[in-house]
């Protein structure tokens, strides 16, 4: 069991879908202004990874391979816009600030890479495995990278009205802006690549 | 053969088709009152932070002549008076629509204006949420409202004029509707 545990947290590591596969950087750099949105838009990747992985592997058979990819769409935009009705019924707040970016999760690459090269191609519990360690390992990039942003952006951090976390600092107004994104996601991905290659000698 | 894989691959779309609509129509039926009853509960909030306490108010549809659009004017209750109007009004500001819901007194004022809707670069354009912006506009008569450089009397945001115009713009549409409203 612990073997099981250390096995997929490893696998949740390297196969990081914005640290490692370098997909689904769109969204990631435009939402993640705040720990709320990325944690928000992170749930709902991984609901619509998990439930369009399923179905895809459970229906594979009688979808014919010439017409996989609109199937396959019409299949994610449902579970979209089942999310995007709980988000607005449930948290508007979120569902506002996330905006444009709910909708698109439709053409994630993310998403429809894995449905079309692992859920397409396995049976069901290959794919929710699979979308399993795909959407934490997404939540978890977003949560780090909007976590960074905006404590270094505002100075504080929200969640849910409470301030969590309040260091006494007016904030770096850059780093809520686009180029705040780009900046953070270099450094990070400076740093993953020096802990991946400081035991290879070059 | 050509023809039955075709007719097989459209067999398929449908049937996905069809359950997936069937499973949005069921939840959508589920989560539309709900959604309904938030945005409703949201603007009844919005109305409350301008007018500070009423009891009810009217939806009345208004008409404006010159440019053929319709809009609602809210009347504010309380004990059975009108104690101001409130009209909403949308803008396109720099990237997106602003929407700003202005209250007015009975004497032809500006009692408090607030944004309802916006998408403005955060940090910039959005800028005219601050509470500093908005302020200026409280008991302000209609031809004072105009931007500091038009011989106005209202301040742009720093680097955020285009907003600042739009949502100047929108107030002063809704000065109009209402004014036309009250004089009818």
């Amino acid at each position: 069991m612990l073997n099981k545990i250390k096995k997929l947290i490893n696998e949740i590591i390297k196969k990081n879908p914005v640290f490692v596969l370098m997909l689904g950087l769109c969204p990631t750099l435009a939402v993640t202004t705040s720990i709320e949105n990325a944690i928000g838009m992170g749930i709902s990747t991984f609901f619509v990874l998990l439930m369009s992985g399923s179905i895809i592997s459970i229906i594979k058979k009688f979808i014919p391979p010439n017409i996989r990819i609109p199937c396959i769409i019409l299949i994610i935009a449902t579970f979209v816009t089942i999310i995007s009705l709980l988000l607005q019924a449930f948290f508007p707040i979120i569902f506002e600030n996330l905006g444009i970016y709910i909708p698109l999760i439709v053409v994630n690459c993310i998403v429809l890479g894995r449905a079309l090269s692992i859920s397409y191609r396995s049976n069901l519990k290959k794919s929710l495995e699979d979308s399993f360690i795909i959407g934490t390992g997404f939540l978890i990039a977003l949560i780090l990278i909007g976590f960074i942003r905006e404590i270094i952006g505002n100075g504080k951090i929200v969640f849910l009205n409470k301030t969590l976390i309040n260091i006494p600092f007016d904030g770096l107004f850059i780093m809520i802006l686009p180029a705040g994104a780009l900046l953070t996601i270099g450094f990070l991905l400076a740093f993953f690549n020096y802990l991946k290659f400081r035991k290879t000698k070059i | 053969m050509e023809v039955k894989n075709k007719l097989k691959n459209i067999m398929v779309l449908i049937i996905i088709l069809s359950i997936s609509l069937l499973l949005l129509h069921n939840i959508n039926k589920l989560t539309n009152p709900i959604i309904q009853e938030k945005k409703d509960e949201i603007f009844k909030e919005e109305l409350l932070s301008i007018f500070d306490s009423f009891d009810s108010f009217n939806e009345k549809i208004i008409h404006d002549k010159n440019n053929n659009k319709k809009n609602t004017i809210f009347e504010i209750i309380k004990n059975n008076e009108i104690i101001g109007y409130a009209i909403t009004e949308y803008k396109y500001g720099y990237q997106s629509e602003i929407g700003v819901l202005v209250g007015f007194n009975k004497n032809k004022t500006i009692k408090k204006i607030k944004i309802i809707e916006q998408m403005e670069t955060p940090g910039i354009g959005s800028k005219i949420l601050d509470k500093n912006f908005l302020n200026q506009f409280s008991n302000k008569k209609k031809e004072e409202i105009k931007l500091k450089k038009n011989d106005g009397k209202i301040d742009a945001v720093t680097s955020a004029t285009i907003s600042s115009e739009a949502v100047v713009n929108s107030v002063k549409e809704a000065f109009n509707d209402y004014l036309s409203y009250i004089n009818e």
